[in-house]
């Protein structure tokens, strides 16, 4: 029995050694388990934070080639937008070097700062040594600018200059113009300069006015040998053998009246190309044209002639010679008169154009064709069986002096209206 | 006697030339203008030499010297001008048969243009 209780205390010891042993190992499997399922989410998380960090890189690696591709197109743009400013610039200059007047820019102390071909050219020497001079120095061959110099009003006034001159350092007739070159700011930082040789325009006008001048001479001799014959045959034929007294006086007669058409038409011929100045006061104009209508209203009534006015009311002063200029208005209203054989009505009316007094004379006579309209103010040209020519130049060399203008319209059949333009508060040249 | 044609648009010309021609021993028919002369020469009647002034409005001196060859006469012409322009050159009138000697300018000397009508008259 002692022996069966010893076998089954040692069994029961074994058995609770047995159960010891599986705690423990139930304990340290627990253990693992722990660790293992620590490890488990451990490597979830990870595994999370890998997902999360390659949706990263994907989206970042995406941006990157993105970007790249934006640069590329950038990179692309600049080449071709810098072949683009190259050939803008190429273009420019050929356009520049292929103008024929002399083109040049300056800055604001008359120095070149770029010339084109022409204009290194005209000097015999290369584009880039022109830069840096002063304009006065080669163009005119001066230590300052000469006084007609436009560059220096440009300077003054920021705005357009011009001037045409005769330049002896270059021997040429010379247009310049000059145009100012302004910043963003407003502010003027140089000039463009063009210079044309117009010197072939100026000897052909030079030789025009040659020959006018050979015309108007011609025609002189010819309105002033008239009388001169008269005079000279009358003359002639008092001095004959049996000339009797009464021929005599009648020659004489003659003579004297002869003398005084010769001297009206040089003195008008004189007016024509220097009208005076003559003595000039503010005038109303309307009421000059009143009183010059009382003057011819009865004597053009007999050519069954009315006159009509429309005068505006309220017309500023102007300063003129009056005596000069009832002259025009008289030479207009007998012209409107000669042009209205049959009778009608002759039109004045007086207005204010902007700086100007605009005076108009319209007939309803037979007109004028473009021939006649074209030559009405060259001296000695007339339609009229008696008239010297000289009627409509002195006219025009009146309103000119008086920096006025005179003009006509006028159409075969519809009549003619001549207008006076005289400016408003100018006493005219000095 | 002769028969002398005038021609000027000065009639105060035309009269001076009249009367000293007519107290020379000619016979003088006088027309105020190149209308008026073209009418004369038109109506047929007979002259001996023409006096012409070559600058005259409408119908002017040239416009006489073509319609007397348009008509055939053979008509002797002396010209008078008071200037020679591009209007009326001596080129153009050298043209027309004329020479310098055919001119007369104004203010002529009466007693010059007796003599050369006499010479052309002689000439004839």
């Amino acid at each position: 029995m002692e022996k069966e209780l010893q076998r089954l205390k040692a069994a029961n010891a074994r058995l609770r050694e047995r159960n010891r042993q599986l705690r423990s190992r139930e304990q340290t499997l627990q253990a693992n388990n722990r660790r293992l399922r620590a490890n488990e989410q451990k490597l979830k998380a990870t595994n999370r934070r890998l997902r999360a960090s390659g949706q990263q890189w994907k989206a970042a690696n995406q941006q990157l080639r993105a970007k790249e591709r934006q640069l590329q197109k950038e990179i692309t743009g600049h080449k071709e937008a810098g072949e683009a400013l190259q050939q803008a610039a190429e273009e420019w200059r050929i356009t520049f070097d292929s103008i024929h007047d002399l083109v040049s820019i300056h800055d604001k102390n008359y120095k070149f700062v770029r010339v084109n071909q022409a204009f290194a050219d005209q000097f015999n020497m290369k584009q880039k040594n022109v830069i840096g001079k002063t304009c006065y120095e080669l163009v005119h061959g001066t230590e300052g600018p000469p006084p007609q110099c436009p560059h220096r009003r440009t300077l003054e006034t920021k705005k357009p200059q011009h001037s045409e001159y005769f330049e002896p350092h270059l021997d040429m007739f010379v247009e310049v113009s000059t145009s100012p070159v302004m910043n963003a700011a407003g502010e003027l930082v140089a000039t463009v300069h063009i210079v044309r040789d117009i010197t072939p325009r100026k000897k052909l006008e030079q030789n025009q006015r040659l020959s006018e001048l050979g015309k108007l001479v011609a025609d002189m001799a010819h309105e002033v040998n008239n009388p001169l014959m008269v005079i000279s045959g009358s003359a002639q034929l008092s001095l004959l053998d049996g000339a009797s007294g009464g021929d005599i006086r009648n020659n004489l007669k003659i003579i004297h009246e002869e003398s005084n058409r010769a001297r009206d038409i040089i003195q008008r011929l004189l007016k024509f190309s220097r009208p005076t100045k003559g003595d000039r006061k503010g005038i109303n104009i309307n009421q000059s044209l009143d009183s010059i209508i009382k003057l011819i209203e009865h004597q053009f009534s007999l050519s069954d002639i009315r006159i009509r006015k429309t005068l505006a009311d309220g017309l500023p002063l102007i300063v003129v010679d009056e005596k000069q200029i009832h002259e025009v208005i008289v030479n207009l209203l007998n012209n409107a008169r000669e042009a209205m054989t049959a009778g009608g009505t002759i039109d004045i009316r007086s207005s204010k154009e902007g700086d100007f007094l605009r005076i108009d004379v319209k007939d309803s006579g037979a007109g004028m064709d473009d021939e006649t309209l074209s030559k009405i103010f060259e001296p000695f040209y007339t339609t009229k069986e008696k008239g010297t020519g000289l009627g409509l130049s002195v006219c025009h060399g009146i309103v000119s002096a008086h920096n006025g203008e005179l003009k006509f319209e006028s159409q075969m059949g519809q009549g003619t209206t001549a207008t006076i333009l005289l400016p408003v508060g100018d006493k005219g040249e000095d | 006697m002769p028969r002398i044609l005038v021609v000027d648009d000065e009639p105060r010309i035309a009269d001076i030339i009249e009367k000293y021609l007519s107290l020379n021993g000619f016979e003088v028919i006088k027309t105020i203008g190149g209308e008026k002369a073209l009418e004369f020469l038109e109506s047929g009647a007979k002259i001996d030499l023409m006096c012409l002034d070559m600058r005259m409005p409408k119908v002017d001196g040239r416009d006489i010297i073509q319609k007397t060859k348009e008509m055939d006469k053979k008509v002797p012409i002396i010209l008078l001008t008071g200037s020679i322009d591009a209007q009326i050159s001596l080129e153009a009138l050298k043209d027309a048969g004329f020479t310098e000697a055919d001119v007369l300018y104004k203010p002529v000397d009466l007693p010059v243009l007796l003599e050369k009508i006499r010479r052309k008259l002689a000439a004839v």
